[in-house]
């Protein structure tokens, strides 16, 4: 790991102010950028980290205004293990419970874990060995690569990585706002971004806050890994069925997290059993692409839809 | 000698005929580990934790490219960065002496020439801290020339195919484990005249050694050569270091702290187990000051094990089961045993034709890591399963029609093992019997993919079966001293490796000594320098051969106190240049040794146990020096020493001195999920012969381990290659699978233990470190395709894998 300068921040706005400066980076729990600088993975080094743990009152969750309200510090952990959470927004808890290990959860934080950077083993080679479109190269290595575990519905931009993150489809599916210091932007909408970007996020904004809306649907997070003590997910599903209507979002299988509008369509409105949730499932993947090894992906996604689905009957 | 038992059969076999049903230590559970608290506490001192005044720190430069050449290096600006303090590179006159030959790649770790991306190679940079080192490395300026490259091993093999290196003639490896071909009976002919005939193909993925501590190596070079390597050859690399050096032995100390887990990395087979330590010693002579090597886990990734290979054959057998013939390539890469063995050792299939070529691919060099003979298991285990389902048999039937040795059948077996001492038993045959009761094998036996699960996953199971092949090669030496208070120093170096053989050893000695297993402490420090070394050739006969060393010396040392407490004594004593001579009757006037014993640390009269003496006491009379004013003064006290060697093999193409006997069958039962491919191991049953467990826990820890390591390797652990650019894309525990803890159902793990006493090693013990990771992964495959009915021979079985074999993926 190289040398670089270190600030404890300690309100938004000046924090937001030492991010304007090139190169810089927010820090939180730290358990996804220090990897990166560790490993060199990026073009050019980080001169500066932007503390935003030492900026007060960023770690809360609470209920107002008929709003689960999370603040962008909150660790994962308490997330998980919130009674609001795991009551009222189950497939939010269940989400945040199966990111990474516990040592990670208790570090890693909401807003870290929604900006993290993509995990292709291309952008995450060490000493930046393999320059991709992600890093403003102009190679996609996993399309003709290895590409087990890479995008079913095409490549954005030439660029086959998909978004790792296990909390984004559930928010998606519970339908949030993440609340930056400049702006509100729904959740569907935050990562819809050109490479090399990974959120619309600008180089000097800053997560404050995740707003859930209230709901009397059900809800449910599933998750595909490898390995069940701690990974990325292959695929994973996060749905909330609220009476007629169903919001239904896969992440791993795209660019970003993935809204499967046709498994909704098939599965609102019906009874959530085993016929109709495979039917849905059935319905997500329709368009899927395999690249030459992820084939199999296309039936994880299927499954974890069905499986979502029948999590909340 | 006279004071140990056993004998030299035919100057050939060495047997334990001192074996007896029930032991006080030897056999005993709740023996409180020596290593117990340095371990839980952290107080554990391992190599990378080792820091001395004024240490520098090393760090090579590596590869970037699978396979290239090193033009030229340009070291000023690395040489100018603050904190540099020195740089050896390929061009040095000493580095060119290091031209040791490996068994895997030939090619000298400070060379100009990369065999595959990672590779340290060219230049080491040491420098004031770590980080200095890390960055100076940034800053060297290599020119390189990219070489085209190749990864995968049977297009290697072909004529034609891009060369590794571009001076040999093909991809084969000339030396070392070259290519081994196995030719016993008519093959052919037995293959034409057979009554059924079933081929396969399989491969298996290149996994990692994934020891927790990466390697380093500190030397410290003023006046003597003191080394701290993370190896489990300490007393070997003593020997090599002075001689590259040219140094005296008595002059090179090399400290063998605890090891964060060996598994076979950093052993003979490992390339840079060659180099790495005199290139270290050379920099810490220039520079003066103690330096450290350290590697990142991205380097540590660069020794692999055997594994790596791709396997076809074809196996003819009659409707009864008996197995006639096996014919089959292997094609390794880099490194790999051929697959006769265990056919050879194992079994009475009278006609084998099995090739097992070698070559050579961009990938880094085999080690022996978690055991050489995965992919001869995995062979013979194919076989038996094939040919099993082929007649919808019961594979335990199948393992017991087949059961022998070198074509020869069981009752041959019997013979040897009665003509050399051995209790006639069935050790297949009663590791079976063990398995399929405690398993339930009977009621859960079906036909492939025949039953669906309530959860609605298939349910599988599978019977794999193998011998043992850890036992007693090697040479081992031990000294043993009798304290004045009567506590006992076992003094050699051994390398931690295993479960904990230091405790094991201290219950031999309590054992043959008489002494409480408490009074009894491994000093593996003491004697770094004494050359005394429980330390056979390979990790793989570890505890059987040097437990002999210790047996035999506990034995002499008893001899030695039983004489001394019947004989009369003299002591000095006196100082200030006036000495006096006292004598002493002895403590058992009139007695032999032959009417003594000694139990619980007090010698007594066996005809009269009430004539008695502590050893405590009788030890206060002797002593190794260092009187104190007014004592009374002791006798020489007792010290004795022992040494065995054991040959290993007659020659590598098996014909051995002896057959192993003890048999291992392994019993698996799992649930496949069709949706996802996901395989849920429900019951895993190791029953492993291990002749005699002289420490029962330690079996246990090793049947544990074993399977923890049978999982990982048969479900998660893979090198990912990128197949552009030869770039290895995992080099860390996050993408190269290894379970964690909570990835592996203890609860459903179950150990059993068949005790034959058919070992070669002290009591008639075997090995069973290796067993249970190299056999069970095997069992998984056969498992999978009783669920589903589908065969995947392409270890790791991933879910993907599985999906494809269902037609989902
Ligand atoms: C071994 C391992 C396993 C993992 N497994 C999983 C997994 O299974 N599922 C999963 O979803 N994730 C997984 N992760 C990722 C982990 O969840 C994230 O690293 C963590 O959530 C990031 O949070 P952090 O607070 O540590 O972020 P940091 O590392 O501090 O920051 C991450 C990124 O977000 C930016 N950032 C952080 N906070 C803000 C903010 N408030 N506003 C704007 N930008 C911000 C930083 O600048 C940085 O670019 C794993 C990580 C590791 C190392």
């Amino acid at each position: 790991m190289r040398k670089f300068d270190h600030i404890n921040a300690t309100t938004i706005e000046q924090a937001a102010s030492f991010l304007s400066k090139s190169n810089a980076y927010a820090i939180a729990g730290g358990t996804d950028i220090l990897g990166t600088m560790k490993d060199e993975i990026l073009s050019v080094y980080p001169e500066t980290l932007v503390n935003l743990n030492t900026i007060p009152g960023l770690s809360y969750i609470k209920e107002e205004g008929g709003k689960l309200l999370i603040g962008a510090l909150t660790v994962l952990e308490d997330i998980a293990v919130s009674d609001i959470v795991k009551t009222k927004y189950p497939a939010l808890a269940q989400a945040a419970f199966s990111t990474a290990s516990p040592h990670l959860r208790e570090m890693g934080t909401i807003g870290g874990n929604i900006c993290q950077m993509n995990r292709c083993l291309y952008f995450r080679s060490p000493d930046n060995r393999f320059n991709c479109l992600r890093k403003g190269g102009n190679m996609c290595y996993a399309m003709a690569g290895y590409n087990k575990f890479h995008s079913i519905f095409g490549a954005m931009d030439g660029c086959v990585a998909v978004n790792p993150s296990d909390t984004a489809p559930a928010l998606v599916a519970l339908n949030a706002t993440i609340k930056t210091s400049k702006r509100e932007i729904a959740a569907e909408e935050f990562w819809d971004v050109a490479i090399p970007g990974s959120t619309v996020l600008e180089a000097d904004e800053i997560v404050t806050e995740i707003q859930i809306p209230a709901t009397s649907g059900k809800s449910a997070f599933v998750k595909f890994a490898i390995r069940k003590s701690i990974d990325f997910p292959v695929v994973n599903c996060a749905v909330l069925i609220d009476g007629s209507s169903a919001r239904i979002c896969l992440n791993a299988v795209y660019n970003k997290p993935y809204r499967a509008t046709g498994a909704e369509e098939a599965i609102a409105g019906k009874a959530i059993n085993e016929e109709n949730a495979e039917a849905a499932g059935t319905a997500a993947v329709k368009g899927a692409l395999a690249l030459q090894s992820n084939k199999w992906k296309i039936q994880i996604a299927r499954t974890m839809v069905k499986r979502a689905i029948l999590a909340c009957a | 000698m006279g004071v140990w038992h056993g004998s030299w059969d035919g100057n050939q076999i060495w047997v334990d005929t001192d074996v007896k049903e029930q032991y006080n230590y030897v056999g005993q559970r709740g023996m409180k580990r020596k290593d117990g608290y340095d371990k839980v506490s952290g107080k554990a001192v391992y190599t990378r934790d080792v820091k001395l005044p004024g240490m520098l720190y090393a760090k090579y430069l590596t590869s970037p490219y699978a396979n290239a050449k090193i033009l030229s290096i340009d070291t000023t600006a690395a040489q100018a960065y603050p904190g540099v303090r020195y740089i050896l590179t390929y061009e040095d006159p000493q580095i060119l002496e290091l031209k040791l030959a490996t068994r895997t790649i030939p090619t000298f770790y400070l060379g100009n020439r990369a065999y595959y991306y990672g590779q340290t190679v060219g230049a080491i940079v040491v420098a004031d801290t770590e980080q200095i080192a890390d960055e100076a490395v940034k800053l060297l300026d290599v020119e390189w020339e990219e070489l085209s490259f190749i990864l995968d091993e049977v297009e290697a093999a072909q004529p034609g195919a891009t060369l590794v290196d571009e001076n040999q003639e093909n991809n084969s490896i000339p030396y070392g484990y070259s290519a081994t071909r196995h030719v016993q009976g008519d093959v052919e002919a037995a293959l034409a005249a057979a009554e059924h005939t079933v081929n396969f193909n399989a491969k298996k993925a290149m996994t990692y050694g994934a020891d927790v501590e990466c390697v380093s190596c500190l030397i410290k070079w003023e006046g003597k050569l003191e080394c701290w390597f993370h190896t489990q050859c300490p007393g070997r690399w003593r020997q090599s270091l002075a001689a590259f050096f040219e140094v005296p032995l008595n002059n090179v100390i090399v400290h063998s702290v605890y090891q964060g887990s060996q598994w076979g990395q950093w052993n003979w087979t490992t390339s840079q187990y060659n180099t790495l330590p005199a290139i270290t010693g050379i920099l810490a002579k220039r520079t003066g000051r103690p330096v450290k090597v350290l590697f990142s886990r991205q380097e540590n990734f660069l020794a692999g094990e055997m594994d790596c290979s791709t396997q076809s054959g074809t196996i003819g057998f009659k409707s009864d089961g008996t197995i006639t013939a096996v014919k089959s390539t292997t094609y390794f890469a880099n490194m790999g045993l051929g697959p006769f063995e265990h056919f050879v050792e194992n079994s009475r299939i009278p006609n084998l034709n099995i090739y097992g070529p070698i070559n050579r691919v961009n990938k880094p060099p085999m080690g022996a890591i978690r055991c050489e003979q995965s992919i001869n298991s995995y062979q013979f285990c194919i076989v038996n399963d094939y040919v099993a389902s082929e007649l919808n048999m019961d594979p335990t039937e199948v393992a017991l029609k087949n059961d022998g040795t070198e074509g020869k059948d069981m009752a041959y077996l019997s013979q040897f093992k009665l003509a050399h001492g051995f209790p006639d038993r069935d050790s297949l045959k009663e590791c079976i019997d063990l398995g399929k009761a405690d398993f339930g094998w009977d009621s859960k036996w079906h036909e492939p993919g025949a039953r669906k699960l309530p959860n609605g996953r298939m349910h599988g199971i599978s019977f794999t079966w193998d011998h043992e092949w850890q036992d007693c090669c090697g040479d081992s030496s031990i000294g043993i001293a009798i304290n004045k208070d009567g506590s006992v120093s076992l003094m050699a170096q051994v390398s931690d490796i295993g479960v904990n053989h230091r405790s094991a050893c201290c219950q031999i000695a309590a054992e043959e000594m008489g002494i409480p297993y408490e009074k009894i402490a491994f000093l593996n420090k003491a004697h770094e320098t004494v050359t005394f070394e429980l330390e056979p050739p390979e990790g793989s006969a570890a505890f059987t051969a040097l437990g002999w060393a210790v047996k035999r010396a506990a034995m002499q040392a008893k001899a030695s106190l039983l004489e001394f407490v019947c004989s009369e004594f003299e002591t000095s004593s006196g100082w200030g240049g006036h000495p006096r001579l006292t004598r002493y009757p002895a403590f058992f006037p009139g007695k032999s040794p032959e009417d003594l014993d000694i139990k619980d640390g007090v010698i007594y009269e066996v005809a009269n146990p009430e004539n008695k003496k502590t050893v405590a006491e009788v030890a206060a009379r002797t002593g190794f020096g260092g009187l104190s004013a007014g004592s009374s003064g002791h006798a020489p006290g007792v010290f004795v020493w022992q040494f065995l060697a054991q040959p290993a093999k007659a020659d590598s193409t098996c014909n051995f001195y002896h057959h192993w006997m003890c048999r291992q069958g392994n019993f698996l039962e799992v649930e496949v999920d069709t949706e996802t491919g996901e395989v849920f191991v429900t019951n895993a049953m190791p029953v492993n012969d291990v002749g005699k467990a002289i420490s029962p826990e330690a079996v246990e820890g090793q049947q544990y381990g074993g399977v923890y390591w049978a999982f990982t390797r048969g479900m998660l652990e893979e090198y990912i290659w990128d197949p552009l650019t030869g770039v290895q894309l995992n080099p860390n525990y996050l993408d190269y699978r290894v379970a964690g803890i909570k990835d592996v159902a203890w609860d459903k793990i179950n150990c059993r233990i068949v005790e034959s006493g058919l070992g070669f090693g002290p009591y008639g013990s075997c090995g069973v470190g290796e067993v249970p990771g190299t056999q069970l992964p095997w069992n998984l495959g056969q498992a999978i395709y009783n669920a589903i009915g589908k065969r995947i021979e392409d270890y790791p079985i991933t879910p993907d894998k599985v999906l494809k074999a269902l037609g989902k993926g």
